[in-house]
């Protein structure tokens, strides 16, 4: 992990207040869940930076997808191609893969999407998969479309008004699409009421699954203990060191 | 070549960078950043007798030019820390600071007995953590309770004994003064101001503990301020913190009296802020042809 002035590659406005931003970090990958803490302008009071998932890797640019909820991210969508910014990361531990045979499924809530691209296209450059449970509230918070069904994944996508796909929770359709058989392993991103779900369905069936945490930080370096979720055992762990993937049994909501 | 160390009483530093208690881990977490016996010294997180698991959260905030915490003291216990942190601290021949927290008098005491033989060189007496029940402010809030909790520790315990002020007092000088007169080798000031922020949505404080510590740019003015009007009225050596994250804000600090200070909240905002800082401050002596960073302190003007 480093810290680095990235100069951004490109950044698009998409719709209903999401951005894609590109900033050229000259990696070679990241681990798909992994995350950075990237400045924004210190504009309005802002002092922080922000953490942000890792969406892809393409070349030496790494993007990430975020949306505008406050002022951090307000300050950042103003920001030009050809600027700079720095960027700590790759940050965190990602997902692993299993050595089993079986279903690679993936369960997104909202922008928990983010990770799943680059899970996608490792997954792809295996021969295998990713089957894909992508839930949000409207059609308008679908983002990434296109980019996964040419990555081949298997899509599922629930909207809570039924704008798209089917109208419901998103973890509803994986237990109806996997009510006589198990996958491999579940790996989860979104909001805390979606991985308690994936854990409540997973974990007795015995399905390995990993969840990763979206959490305030305050540096992302293991430092503020600001980041910090409950453990089975009742132990605080920080998201931003041990996490933002744990394994499902690990975390208790 | 410029001169940039500083002795705190009996306390030799090679500069006056302190990464400060709550924002360094026990020093080796941000290791890979910048080599951390290139700072001064590093106060480590608050410890206690016990391990303790801190508050729920969420525990920090963001706010204007600054933030609130309520991490509530979460920290390894004083045996895990003298037994598992400490080693990595010694072997690069860092300055330890260990920043002490009790719940009672006699646990100040007891942390303090248990440092006096380790490679330890001072203790930092946090007497005005905002966020724990028990203890903490309780001590830094009165200037009588402060004397005696500082007079205790200093009994028991022969190395450099530095005290963190609260600045959430009426008035920090008679608290300061009250430390002094109790037999504390140096001040540390100011620690967090306690502080509220709602969502104004569900009508909710934006922490779990409801209150927290405010932090960060916001409160430098405030800090500034305290270490101007403590330092006339105290012999002993004052270590500047709040909001510092540039050389520029340090030098408030030296000028105003501080013989040290303490970077805290600028690590958050970037993991080699101390170094970073530290460089800026040599460049500047350097450019003004100023020889020593100790010409600086109290050299405020009328």
């Amino acid at each position: 992990m480093k810290d680095k002035l990235c100069q951004i590659a490109y950044h698009v406005a998409l719709q209903e207040g999401y951005f894609r931003i590109g900033l050229e970090t000259g990696w070679q990958g990241f681990v798909p869940g992994q995350f950075g803490m990237l400045e924004v302008p210190r504009q309005d009071g802002v002092l922080l930076r922000r953490p942000f998932s890792f969406a892809r890797q393409l070349g030496g640019t790494t993007e990430i997808l975020y949306k505008v909820v406050g002022r951090g991210t307000e300050a950042l969508s103003k920001v030009a191609t050809g600027q700079s910014l720095r960027l700590l990361g790759p940050l965190g531990r990602g997902f692993e893969d299993v050595a089993t045979e079986g279903d690679r499924v993936g369960v997104a809530g909202g922008y928990g999407i983010a990770p799943f691209l680059q899970q996608a296209k490792r997954l792809q450059a295996q021969g295998r998969v990713l089957h894909l449970f992508y839930g949000a509230r409207r059609k308008h918070d679908l983002l990434y479309l296109q980019e996964l069904s040419d990555l081949g994944v298997k899509l599922y996508i629930t909207t809570e008004d039924g704008s798209q796909g089917e109208r419901g929770r998103v973890t509803e359709l994986l237990a109806k699409v996997y009510a006589d058989s198990s996958p491999a392993v579940v790996w989860s991103c979104g909001p805390l009421g979606l991985l308690h779900a994936v854990q409540s369905w997973a974990l007795p069936r015995g399905v390995p699954c990993e969840l990763s945490v979206e959490e305030t930080m305050g540096c992302g370096t293991g430092v503020c203990l600001g980041c910090v979720v409950k453990d089975q055992a009742g132990r605080y762990r920080r998201a931003c060191i041990e996490g933002p993937v744990f394994a499902g049994e690990c975390l208790k909501f | 070549m410029v001169d940039l160390s500083v002795q705190l009483g009996n306390l030799s530093l090679k500069n006056p960078m302190i990464a400060a208690s709550g924002t360094f881990g026990y020093g080796e977490e941000l290791n890979d950043y910048f080599p951390v016996e290139k700072l001064g010294a590093v106060s480590t997180k608050g410890l206690s007798l016990k391990p303790r698991e801190g508050n729920p959260m969420p525990r920090i905030v963001e706010t204007p030019s600054g933030m609130i915490n309520a991490i509530g003291l979460q920290n390894v216990g004083i045996e895990a820390f003298i037994r598992d942190k400490l080693p990595f601290l010694e072997k690069r021949g860092v300055v330890v600071i260990a920043n002490i927290f009790g719940n009672t008098l006699d646990e100040y005491v007891e942390i303090a007995r248990m440092l006096e033989p380790t490679s330890v060189q001072a203790v930092e007496l946090n007497i005005s953590c905002p966020n724990v029940k028990a203890g903490g402010m309780e001590f830094g809030n009165d200037p009588k309770m402060a004397a005696r909790v500082t007079e205790a520790v200093r009994r028991a315990y022969r190395r450099h004994l530095m005290v963190k002020l609260s600045p959430n007092v009426t008035s920090i000088v008679e608290i300061a003064k009250n430390v002094e007169a109790a037999g504390a080798d140096s001040l540390s000031m100011i620690n967090t101001i306690t502080a509220m922020a709602i969502n104004t949505k569900t009508r909710r404080p934006m922490i779990a503990n409801r209150v927290g510590g405010l932090s960060g740019p916001a409160i430098r003015p405030i800090a500034v301020r305290m270490v101007a009007q403590t330092y006339p009225e105290v012999k002993i050596p004052i270590v500047g913190i709040g909001g510092i994250v540039n050389a520029n804000d340090a030098l408030e600090f030296f000028i105003a009296g501080a013989a040290a200070v303490q970077v805290g909240t600028a690590t958050f905002m970037a993991p080699d802020a101390c170094s970073r800082i530290l460089d800026e401050l040599e460049a500047y002596l350097v450019a003004s042809g100023i020889a020593s960073v100790r010409e600086l302190t109290g050299t405020l003007q009328p």
